[in-house]
């Protein structure tokens, strides 16, 4: 399924996790997986787990 | 002077009239509150904390509601693997006096006799409207519940959500004889709910989202208490008019939610996240309870005996067969970096051994991957730890200078015969591994919504003994 990191688009299997979208688009942008410090945002701004499940369209912003 | 005395009489009767109607205005103006949670996946350490902001709230307000939006275990050991299956959690919930839960998708992950015993077990009800249980599975779950507070009528409706392919996010062997429909269809159609009631409410477990479309498809309800997506929903979030609320995921907050309500409406919304982690208090009892499930000796169980391991590759063939049974897979793939221990004495394996090697919770994804796509993805699947170990197939890696730098790569059948590259096979790995393999492939991947764990517990039960000594399935060229 294909889902938005900071308006970027990854595709992860269907039924995958803001945890794995994270890493589709860490390692599309070339980026360090150590990012322990940051925070999951929901399109509302409202902060979500790592092990959010996501749909098909979800839009997450890793901040 | 008659007169006099018929006009004091008159201003007092007014007086005492006006007072009975200011009162019977005030009499009318309730508060409810409401504690809610969510997605608990069993995490039963934070309980005496729980324990401890409930007492506390209800010492206030002793008839505050508590609610669950489902999702009430999966993700601990200690309550999953126990000698009976979910007893802590439903104990702990039953000990806290919860009112009611709405079912969740991981409800399911016991099947229907896991559920079963959960629902008979609680001493409050299960909600949800729109999935449909064939009789023979005995599933006693309300599509609605109706309680009274003080007078004031709330109506709460469970909804559960319903993936892509029209069933719950769970293993869909889990769900036999389980028929589910769209959240948002069935919603619609409780409208009569919302007229019997002062107070309507929405036990959720659709998912942050589903409740925003919810609270514009139903925008008669007063509040959305949802689950599902672990949202941290922080203050009163009002949708139109419809509050939703969400408490992230396994007890790192406790929604508390107040209702004024007026003359049988509800006039004012409020809700604030309390922080379990730093509640000052904690419940002496409950930490009893939670320690005694803790020691629970299920984790020492002996699942198999084995030949002892003396290397990752062989503990990583135990895994990749473990999932390729359990995927029911064609082929399977163990990242080398998921191995979490690199030998184990002949002997007992035990429950403890299984979350030792394969501590992540990682779940199972499957894809339909031609022959040509497995070379590749084998190619993408080498991290720092090697090349992946694998079930289904053997292969041949010749590594440049740099072990991420593929030269050669061949695939064989297990009996040493030619790999058929235009085949389509089915392929089962970790979600890890699906996630970090990045390869040109058509399938995009399905997961199955059950962890490796499960299915390698599965794996060494179905046998007495198993030998993995001196198994080699991936030679590597320098």
């Amino acid at each position: 399924m294909k889902v938005y990191v900071n308006d970027i688009e990854v595709e992860i299997f269907n039924g995958g996790r803001a945890k794995e979208a994270i890493q589709k688009y860490l390692s599309k942008t070339n980026q360090s997986s150590d990012k322990s410090d940051k925070v999951i945002l929901d399109q509302w701004d409202n902060e979500i787990a790592g092990d959010s499940p996501l749909h098909d369209g979800s839009r997450i912003y890793f901040k | 002077m008659i007169n006099n005395q018929k006009k004091r009489m008159k201003r007092t009767v007014m007086t005492i009239l006006a007072a009975c109607s200011i009162f019977a205005a005030v009499a009318q103006t309730k508060e409810i509150t409401i504690l809610a949670v969510n997605d608990i996946h069993a995490a039963i350490d934070q309980f005496p904390k729980f324990a401890a902001i409930v007492d506390s709230v209800r010492s206030v307000h002793p008839d505050a509601l508590l609610f669950s939006a489902g999702d009430n275990r999966t993700g601990n050991p200690f309550n999953d693997k126990h000698t009976t299956p979910n007893l802590p959690i439903v104990t702990l919930m039953n000990r806290l006096r919860f009112n009611l839960s709405a079912v969740g998708n991981h409800e399911f992950d016991g099947k229907a006799e896991g559920l079963r015993y959960t629902i008979n077990e609680s001493d409050f009800p299960y909600v949800c409207a729109n999935m449909y249980p064939d009789d023979t599975l005995r599933l006693r779950v309300y599509p609605y519940r109706m309680l009274e507070v003080e007078g004031v009528k709330i109506g709460v409706l469970g909804l559960l959500q319903v993936g892509n392919a029209g069933i719950s996010d769970a293993l869909p062997a889990n769900l036999k004889g389980i028929a589910f429909r769209e959240p948002a269809v069935v919603a619609r159609e409780y409208e009569w709910l919302r007229k019997q009631c002062d107070v309507m409410i929405l036990l959720s477990h659709v998912g942050f989202e589903g409740d925003v479309q919810l609270a514009k498809d139903f925008p008669e309800v007063d509040a959305i208490i949802g689950g599902h997506s672990h949202t941290a929903v922080k203050g009163t979030k009002l949708f139109g008019k419809v509050l939703i609320t969400q408490a992230e995921n396994s007890l790192k907050y406790v929604t508390e939610i107040k209702l004024r309500v007026e003359n049988g409406k509800v006039t004012s919304k409020d809700a604030h996240l309390i922080d379990v982690k730093t509640f000052a208090k904690s419940d002496s009892s409950v930490q009893a309870m939670v320690d005694e499930y803790s020691q629970n000796k299920a984790l020492e169980q002996v699942l198999t005996e084995v030949n002892e391991f003396d290397n990752k590759e062989e503990l990583g063939c135990l895994m990749a067969d473990a999932i390729l049974k359990g995927a029911g897979a064609d082929i399977a793939v163990q990242n080398a970096g998921g191995v979490r221990f690199e030998t184990h004495q002949k002997g007992d394996f035990t429950l403890k051994d299984v979350y030792r090697l394969d501590p992540f919770g990682n779940e199972l994804v499957v894809y339909n991957l031609t022959g040509e796509e497995v070379v590749r993805m084998l190619s993408a699947a080498i991290d720092k730890y090697g090349p992946a170990f694998v079930s289904g197939i053997t292969y041949e890696i010749t590594l440049g200078k740099n072990p991420f730098d593929v030269k050669k790569l061949v695939v064989k059948n297990p009996d040493g015969s030619k790999f058929d590259l235009k085949r389509t096979y089915k392929v089962a790995m970790n979600s890890y591994l699906a996630s970090v393999c990045s390869y040109e492939k058509q399938d995009q991947g399905q997961s199955l919504f059950v962890p490796c764990s499960d299915k390698m517990i599965e794996f060494l039960k179905s046998k007495p003994y198993f030998d993995y000594k001196g198994v080699k399935r991936v030679i590597i060229n320098k």
